[in-house]
Protein backbone atom coordinates (compact mmCIF):
# COMPACT_ATOMS: atom_id res chain seq x y z
CA UNK A 1 0.00 0.00 0.00
CA UNK A 2 2.91 2.33 1.44
CA UNK A 3 4.50 1.33 -1.94
CA UNK A 4 1.64 2.10 -4.43
CA UNK A 5 1.12 5.44 -2.79
CA UNK A 6 4.75 6.54 -2.50
CA UNK A 7 5.19 5.72 -6.29
CA UNK A 8 1.55 7.50 -7.32
CA UNK A 9 2.92 10.71 -5.43
CA UNK A 10 5.82 10.78 -7.24
CA UNK A 11 4.73 10.28 -10.51
CA UNK A 12 2.34 13.41 -9.81
CA UNK A 13 5.21 15.23 -7.87
CA UNK A 14 8.25 14.82 -10.24
CA UNK A 15 8.05 13.27 -13.58
CA UNK A 16 5.99 16.46 -14.91
CA UNK A 17 8.84 18.55 -14.27
CA UNK A 18 11.72 15.84 -14.76
CA UNK A 19 12.64 17.44 -17.98
CA UNK A 20 13.12 20.62 -16.97
CA UNK A 21 14.94 19.55 -14.15
CA UNK A 22 16.98 18.09 -16.63
CA UNK A 23 17.72 20.80 -18.66
CA UNK A 24 18.78 22.84 -15.60
CA UNK A 25 20.78 19.98 -14.62
CA UNK A 26 22.99 20.26 -17.84
CA UNK A 27 22.95 24.31 -17.69
CA UNK A 28 24.72 23.39 -14.21
CA UNK A 29 27.28 20.45 -14.12
CA UNK A 30 27.40 21.11 -17.89
CA UNK A 31 27.84 17.98 -18.74
CA UNK A 32 25.04 15.04 -19.83
CA UNK A 33 26.11 12.06 -17.59
CA UNK A 34 26.24 14.14 -14.76
CA UNK A 35 23.51 15.90 -14.91
CA UNK A 36 21.88 12.72 -14.93
CA UNK A 37 23.59 11.64 -11.70
CA UNK A 38 21.87 14.70 -10.33
CA UNK A 39 18.88 14.63 -11.92
CA UNK A 40 18.78 10.63 -10.00
CA UNK A 41 19.59 12.12 -6.92
CA UNK A 42 17.16 14.56 -6.88
CA UNK A 43 14.24 12.17 -7.52
CA UNK A 44 15.58 10.34 -4.38
CA UNK A 45 15.77 13.45 -2.09
CA UNK A 46 12.31 14.68 -3.66
CA UNK A 47 10.96 11.01 -2.79
CA UNK A 48 12.74 11.57 1.13
CA UNK A 49 10.73 15.38 1.20
CA UNK A 50 7.57 14.77 -0.58
CA UNK A 51 6.00 13.26 3.30
CA UNK A 52 7.42 16.57 4.94
CA UNK A 53 6.43 19.08 2.15
CA UNK A 54 3.66 20.92 3.05
CA UNK A 55 3.42 23.87 -0.16
CA UNK A 56 2.93 23.15 -3.55
CA UNK A 57 4.72 20.44 -5.21
CA UNK A 58 5.44 21.87 -8.33
CA UNK A 59 7.82 23.03 -10.84
CA UNK A 60 9.90 25.60 -8.68
CA UNK A 61 9.42 22.91 -5.80
CA UNK A 62 11.52 20.30 -7.92
CA UNK A 63 13.96 22.31 -9.75
CA UNK A 64 14.97 24.05 -6.38
CA UNK A 65 15.87 20.52 -5.31
CA UNK A 66 17.60 19.92 -8.63
CA UNK A 67 19.50 23.08 -8.02
CA UNK A 68 20.43 21.71 -4.80
CA UNK A 69 21.75 18.13 -5.88
CA UNK A 70 23.49 20.53 -9.32
CA UNK A 71 25.17 22.50 -6.58
CA UNK A 72 26.02 19.69 -4.41
CA UNK A 73 28.01 18.09 -7.78
CA UNK A 74 29.79 21.44 -8.33
CA UNK A 75 31.18 21.50 -4.69
CA UNK A 76 32.75 18.12 -5.26
CA UNK A 77 34.31 19.86 -8.05
CA UNK A 78 35.44 22.61 -6.16
CA UNK A 79 33.32 24.95 -8.12
CA UNK A 80 31.73 27.41 -5.06
CA UNK A 81 28.47 28.93 -5.27
CA UNK A 82 29.46 32.81 -5.45
CA UNK A 83 28.09 35.99 -6.74
CA UNK A 84 31.22 38.00 -7.78
CA UNK A 85 32.18 40.91 -6.21
CA UNK A 86 33.20 43.35 -8.56
CA UNK A 87 30.40 45.17 -9.63
CA UNK A 88 32.31 46.69 -12.91
CA UNK A 89 30.35 44.87 -14.90
CA UNK A 90 27.08 46.78 -13.74
CA UNK A 91 28.06 50.11 -15.52
CA UNK A 92 26.03 51.30 -18.11
CA UNK A 93 26.67 49.80 -21.39
CA UNK A 94 29.08 51.63 -23.48
CA UNK A 95 28.03 53.40 -26.96
CA UNK A 96 24.82 52.91 -28.87
CA UNK A 97 23.89 49.59 -30.50
CA UNK A 98 25.67 48.73 -33.20
CA UNK A 99 23.95 46.43 -35.92
CA UNK A 100 26.66 44.60 -36.16
CA UNK A 101 26.14 43.46 -32.74
CA UNK A 102 22.72 42.76 -32.94
CA UNK A 103 23.04 40.97 -36.41
CA UNK A 104 25.93 38.99 -35.41
CA UNK A 105 23.27 36.43 -33.21
CA UNK A 106 25.39 33.65 -33.11
CA UNK A 107 23.78 30.67 -30.90
CA UNK A 108 27.07 28.97 -30.41
CA UNK A 109 28.64 31.95 -29.31
CA UNK A 110 25.90 32.85 -27.04
CA UNK A 111 25.61 29.38 -25.58
CA UNK A 112 29.40 29.28 -24.94
CA UNK A 113 28.84 33.08 -23.19
CA UNK A 114 26.19 31.38 -20.83
CA UNK A 115 27.97 28.18 -19.95
CA UNK A 116 31.33 30.53 -19.15
CA UNK A 117 29.16 32.84 -16.51
CA UNK A 118 29.76 32.05 -13.13
CA UNK A 119 26.95 29.72 -11.69
CA UNK A 120 24.94 31.90 -9.76
CA UNK A 121 24.52 34.24 -12.61
CA UNK A 122 24.07 31.32 -15.04
CA UNK A 123 21.24 29.55 -13.81
CA UNK A 124 19.29 33.08 -13.65
CA UNK A 125 19.57 33.71 -17.32
CA UNK A 126 18.38 29.93 -17.63
CA UNK A 127 15.60 29.96 -15.34
CA UNK A 128 14.08 32.89 -16.62
CA UNK A 129 15.23 32.83 -20.67
CA UNK A 130 14.90 29.03 -21.34
CA UNK A 131 12.44 28.32 -18.53
CA UNK A 132 10.27 31.40 -18.58
CA UNK A 133 9.48 31.60 -15.11
CA UNK A 134 8.47 34.50 -13.71
CA UNK A 135 10.94 36.15 -11.18
CA UNK A 136 8.49 34.98 -7.91
CA UNK A 137 9.17 31.66 -8.96
CA UNK A 138 12.68 31.74 -9.65
CA UNK A 139 13.01 33.38 -6.14
CA UNK A 140 11.79 30.18 -4.75
CA UNK A 141 14.21 27.94 -6.59
CA UNK A 142 16.55 30.02 -6.01
CA UNK A 143 15.74 30.81 -2.11
CA UNK A 144 16.43 34.05 -2.28
CA UNK A 145 14.15 37.44 -2.04
CA UNK A 146 12.58 38.70 -5.58
CA UNK A 147 14.56 41.82 -5.26
CA UNK A 148 18.08 39.81 -5.65
CA UNK A 149 16.90 37.82 -8.41
CA UNK A 150 16.04 41.41 -10.05
CA UNK A 151 19.57 42.79 -9.56
CA UNK A 152 21.03 39.39 -10.35
CA UNK A 153 19.90 38.46 -13.38
CA UNK A 154 20.74 42.67 -14.63
CA UNK A 155 24.36 41.81 -13.80
CA UNK A 156 24.09 38.44 -15.25
CA UNK A 157 22.85 40.37 -18.67
CA UNK A 158 25.37 43.07 -17.94
CA UNK A 159 28.39 40.88 -18.12
CA UNK A 160 26.66 39.02 -21.01
CA UNK A 161 26.82 42.68 -23.03
CA UNK A 162 30.03 43.14 -22.48
CA UNK A 163 31.26 39.61 -23.16
CA UNK A 164 29.00 39.22 -26.39
CA UNK A 165 30.45 42.79 -27.66
CA UNK A 166 33.92 41.72 -27.03
CA UNK A 167 33.47 38.81 -28.85
CA UNK A 168 31.85 40.36 -31.58
CA UNK A 169 34.41 42.97 -31.93
CA UNK A 170 37.13 40.09 -31.81
CA UNK A 171 35.35 38.36 -34.81
CA UNK A 172 35.21 41.21 -36.79
CA UNK A 173 38.93 42.32 -36.08
CA UNK B 1 17.92 58.28 -11.15
CA UNK B 2 21.90 56.73 -11.58
CA UNK B 3 22.68 55.07 -14.66
CA UNK B 4 23.28 51.85 -12.31
CA UNK B 5 19.93 51.64 -11.13
CA UNK B 6 18.48 52.33 -14.31
CA UNK B 7 20.21 49.15 -15.73
CA UNK B 8 18.11 46.77 -13.12
CA UNK B 9 15.13 48.27 -13.73
CA UNK B 10 15.98 47.99 -17.85
CA UNK B 11 16.62 44.56 -16.76
CA UNK B 12 13.00 43.73 -15.06
CA UNK B 13 10.90 46.28 -17.68
CA UNK B 14 12.23 43.58 -20.75
CA UNK B 15 10.78 41.10 -18.40
CA UNK B 16 7.35 43.25 -17.64
CA UNK B 17 8.43 42.56 -13.82
CA UNK B 18 8.77 46.62 -13.05
CA UNK B 19 6.09 47.91 -10.88
CA UNK B 20 4.30 50.56 -12.39
CA UNK B 21 5.67 53.46 -10.21
CA UNK B 22 9.10 52.72 -11.22
CA UNK B 23 8.02 52.43 -15.20
CA UNK B 24 6.95 55.43 -14.67
CA UNK B 25 10.08 56.49 -13.91
CA UNK B 26 12.32 54.69 -15.69
CA UNK B 27 10.37 55.72 -18.62
CA UNK B 28 11.48 59.57 -17.73
CA UNK B 29 14.55 58.95 -17.40
CA UNK B 30 15.03 56.71 -20.92
CA UNK B 31 13.60 60.07 -22.39
CA UNK B 32 16.85 62.18 -21.24
CA UNK B 33 19.39 59.90 -21.13
CA UNK B 34 20.42 58.16 -24.49
CA UNK B 35 22.88 55.67 -22.78
CA UNK B 36 20.69 54.06 -21.14
CA UNK B 37 18.17 54.51 -24.12
CA UNK B 38 20.83 52.43 -25.86
CA UNK B 39 20.88 50.17 -23.02
CA UNK B 40 17.31 49.18 -22.89
CA UNK B 41 17.79 48.29 -26.69
CA UNK B 42 20.51 46.24 -26.21
CA UNK B 43 18.90 44.05 -22.93
CA UNK B 44 15.79 43.45 -25.31
CA UNK B 45 18.10 42.15 -27.91
CA UNK B 46 19.76 40.20 -25.83
CA UNK B 47 16.76 38.57 -23.92
CA UNK B 48 15.33 37.77 -27.23
CA UNK B 49 18.17 36.50 -28.83
CA UNK B 50 18.90 34.05 -26.23
CA UNK B 51 15.46 32.46 -25.83
CA UNK B 52 15.98 31.70 -29.47
CA UNK B 53 19.57 30.23 -29.23
CA UNK B 54 20.00 28.92 -26.14
CA UNK B 55 19.58 25.04 -26.51
CA UNK B 56 16.46 23.57 -25.00
CA UNK B 57 17.81 19.94 -23.24
CA UNK B 58 15.61 17.17 -23.74
CA UNK B 59 15.10 13.98 -21.70
CA UNK B 60 17.38 11.42 -23.38
CA UNK B 61 15.89 8.17 -24.33
CA UNK B 62 14.78 6.12 -21.10
CA UNK B 63 15.90 8.45 -18.83
CA UNK B 64 12.49 9.32 -17.19
CA UNK B 65 11.75 5.34 -16.92
CA UNK B 66 15.31 4.60 -15.02
CA UNK B 67 15.20 7.68 -12.66
CA UNK B 68 12.00 6.24 -11.49
CA UNK B 69 12.50 2.83 -11.33
CA UNK B 70 15.63 3.73 -9.34
CA UNK B 71 14.12 6.51 -6.87
CA UNK B 72 11.19 4.34 -6.08
CA UNK B 73 13.67 1.21 -5.40
CA UNK B 74 15.84 3.80 -2.94
CA UNK B 75 14.87 3.36 0.67
CA UNK B 76 13.48 6.58 2.21
CA UNK B 77 14.27 7.47 5.74
CA UNK B 78 11.34 8.32 6.70
CA UNK B 79 10.02 6.14 9.80
CA UNK B 80 11.90 5.75 13.02
CA UNK B 81 11.34 2.60 14.61
CA UNK B 82 8.99 0.65 12.36
CA UNK B 83 8.91 -2.92 13.68
CA UNK B 84 10.26 -5.29 11.63
CA UNK B 85 7.55 -7.48 11.45
CA UNK B 86 4.87 -4.53 9.69
CA UNK B 87 6.19 -4.99 6.17
CA UNK B 88 5.68 -9.11 6.20
CA UNK B 89 2.26 -8.57 7.89
CA UNK B 90 0.74 -5.78 5.88
CA UNK B 91 1.44 -8.35 3.07
CA UNK B 92 -0.84 -10.84 3.87
CA UNK B 93 -3.00 -8.73 5.69
CA UNK B 94 -6.83 -7.60 3.85
CA UNK B 95 -6.50 -4.32 2.51
CA UNK B 96 -8.75 -2.33 5.12
CA UNK B 97 -6.19 -4.32 7.63
CA UNK B 98 -3.61 -3.04 6.36
CA UNK B 99 -5.03 0.49 6.07
CA UNK B 100 -5.78 0.19 10.14
CA UNK B 101 -2.07 -0.96 10.68
CA UNK B 102 -0.92 1.80 8.36
CA UNK B 103 -2.52 4.63 10.75
CA UNK B 104 -1.31 2.34 14.05
CA UNK B 105 2.13 2.48 12.69
CA UNK B 106 1.80 6.48 12.24
CA UNK B 107 1.05 7.10 15.77
CA UNK B 108 3.38 4.49 17.30
CA UNK B 109 6.08 5.92 14.99
CA UNK B 110 4.89 9.77 16.40
CA UNK B 111 5.26 8.44 19.89
CA UNK B 112 8.84 7.85 21.03
CA UNK B 113 10.11 11.27 20.23
CA UNK B 114 10.72 12.37 23.41
CA UNK B 115 9.18 15.59 23.27
CA UNK B 116 5.68 16.55 21.04
CA UNK B 117 6.01 18.60 17.99
CA UNK B 118 3.89 20.96 19.51
CA UNK B 119 6.60 21.90 22.57
CA UNK B 120 9.77 21.92 20.35
CA UNK B 121 7.75 24.32 17.71
CA UNK B 122 6.93 26.36 21.20
CA UNK B 123 10.11 26.48 22.48
CA UNK B 124 11.60 27.71 18.97
CA UNK B 125 8.84 30.26 18.62
CA UNK B 126 9.59 31.45 22.10
CA UNK B 127 13.11 31.36 21.02
CA UNK B 128 12.82 34.02 18.45
CA UNK B 129 10.18 36.12 20.28
CA UNK B 130 11.41 37.20 24.10
CA UNK B 131 14.70 38.07 23.22
CA UNK B 132 16.13 35.17 24.66
CA UNK B 133 17.66 33.13 21.64
CA UNK B 134 20.76 32.52 22.93
CA UNK B 135 22.32 32.42 26.59
CA UNK B 136 26.18 32.28 25.11
CA UNK B 137 26.84 33.55 22.26
CA UNK B 138 29.75 32.38 20.24
CA UNK B 139 30.38 31.43 16.75
CA UNK B 140 33.03 28.93 18.36
CA UNK B 141 32.37 25.70 19.23
CA UNK B 142 34.93 25.66 21.90
CA UNK B 143 33.35 28.34 23.74
CA UNK B 144 29.84 26.70 23.43
CA UNK B 145 30.30 22.95 24.37
CA UNK B 146 32.15 23.52 27.87
CA UNK B 147 29.53 26.58 29.02
CA UNK B 148 26.70 23.60 28.38
CA UNK B 149 29.31 21.19 30.34
CA UNK B 150 28.39 23.14 34.08
CA UNK B 151 24.57 22.81 33.53
CA UNK B 152 23.86 19.58 31.80
CA UNK B 153 24.27 15.88 32.83
CA UNK B 154 24.53 15.03 29.29
CA UNK B 155 26.87 16.22 26.33
CA UNK B 156 25.38 17.99 23.90
CA UNK B 157 26.92 18.04 20.12
CA UNK B 158 28.19 21.50 19.12
CA UNK B 159 29.76 21.20 15.44
CA UNK B 160 30.16 24.01 13.37
CA UNK B 161 29.03 23.08 9.94
CA UNK B 162 29.91 24.62 6.39
CA UNK B 163 26.84 27.24 5.36
CA UNK B 164 25.49 27.19 8.47
CA UNK B 165 26.59 29.94 11.04
CA UNK B 166 26.56 28.69 14.86
CA UNK B 167 25.62 31.49 16.87
CA UNK B 168 25.41 30.38 20.19
CA UNK B 169 23.82 28.17 22.60
CA UNK B 170 21.03 28.42 25.46
CA UNK B 171 19.70 26.10 27.87
CA UNK B 172 15.41 25.25 27.32
CA UNK B 173 13.20 22.96 29.19
CA UNK B 174 11.33 20.54 27.41
CA UNK B 175 8.99 18.10 28.88
CA UNK B 176 10.02 19.54 32.28
CA UNK B 177 13.49 18.62 31.79
CA UNK B 178 16.49 20.57 30.76
CA UNK B 179 17.55 20.37 27.24
CA UNK B 180 20.74 22.11 25.02
CA UNK B 181 19.47 24.36 22.27
CA UNK B 182 22.52 25.28 19.93
CA UNK B 183 21.44 27.93 17.87
CA UNK B 184 22.60 27.70 14.22
CA UNK B 185 21.49 30.81 11.51
CA UNK B 186 21.54 30.04 7.56
CA UNK B 187 20.30 33.30 5.56
CA UNK B 188 17.85 35.04 7.34
CA UNK B 189 16.72 31.69 9.16
CA UNK B 190 17.07 30.78 12.45
CA UNK B 191 18.02 27.08 13.38
CA UNK B 192 17.39 25.19 16.82
CA UNK B 193 18.60 22.23 17.35
CA UNK B 194 17.31 21.37 20.63
CA UNK B 195 19.19 17.99 22.49
CA UNK B 196 17.85 16.12 25.82
CA UNK B 197 18.89 12.71 27.13
CA UNK B 198 17.44 9.94 26.17
CA UNK B 199 17.56 6.15 26.68
CA UNK B 200 20.27 4.98 24.76
CA UNK B 201 20.32 4.05 21.35
CA UNK B 202 19.73 5.22 17.84
CA UNK B 203 17.28 5.73 15.49
CA UNK B 204 17.17 6.46 12.02
CA UNK B 205 16.35 10.45 11.17
CA UNK B 206 12.68 11.10 10.47
CA UNK B 207 10.89 14.35 9.89
CA UNK B 208 7.47 15.87 10.36
CA UNK B 209 5.93 19.58 10.37
CA UNK B 210 4.16 21.72 12.71
CA UNK B 211 2.41 25.06 11.73
CA UNK B 212 4.50 25.39 8.93
CA UNK B 213 7.75 24.63 10.66
CA UNK B 214 9.81 21.19 9.68
CA UNK B 215 11.39 19.21 12.20
CA UNK B 216 14.10 16.75 11.77
CA UNK B 217 14.33 14.31 14.43
CA UNK B 218 17.08 11.63 15.70
CA UNK B 219 18.70 9.78 18.16
CA UNK B 220 22.15 9.25 19.11
CA UNK B 221 24.58 8.59 21.91
CA UNK B 222 21.65 8.60 24.58
CA UNK B 223 20.08 12.27 23.41
CA UNK B 224 17.34 12.74 21.15
CA UNK B 225 17.65 15.70 18.74
CA UNK B 226 15.39 17.83 16.87
CA UNK B 227 16.27 20.07 14.48
CA UNK B 228 13.41 23.24 14.21
CA UNK B 229 13.35 25.90 11.89
CA UNK B 230 11.07 27.87 9.35
CA UNK B 231 14.14 27.03 6.31
CA UNK B 232 13.16 24.38 3.58
CA UNK B 233 13.32 20.61 4.75
CA UNK B 234 15.93 19.39 3.02
CA UNK B 235 18.32 21.84 3.65
CA UNK B 236 17.20 21.01 7.36
CA UNK B 237 17.76 17.49 6.72
CA UNK B 238 21.45 18.28 5.23
CA UNK B 239 22.48 20.04 8.48
CA UNK B 240 20.99 16.90 10.59
CA UNK B 241 23.40 14.72 8.25
CA UNK B 242 25.92 17.18 9.16
CA UNK B 243 25.36 16.51 12.73
CA UNK B 244 26.08 12.71 12.07
CA UNK B 245 22.37 11.83 11.75
CA UNK B 246 21.41 8.63 9.57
Amino acid sequence: MRDLDRSRRFDAAVMPHLERGYALARWLVRDPSEAEDVVQDACIRALKYIDGWTGDTNRSWFLAIVRNAAYDTLAKRGVRAEVPLDDTDLGCVEGTPETSLLAASDRTLLNRLVEELPPLFREVIVLREVEELSYRDIATVLDVPVGTVMSRLARARGRLLVAWQAATKTERA
Amino acid sequence: MRCEDALIQISAAVDRELDPARAVKLHDHLETCPTCRAADEQMRVLSSTLRTSLTQYELPAGMAARMRATALATPTLVTSTTPRWVPRASKFAALAASWLLAAYVGMWVALPHMSSDDQLVAAHSRSLQANHLIDVASSDRHTVKPWFADKLSFSPPVVEVDGYQLIGGRLDVLDGKPAAAIVYKRRLHTINLFAAAATPGTTKLSTSVRNGLSLVHWRADGMQMTLVSDINQNELVDLAHALGAR
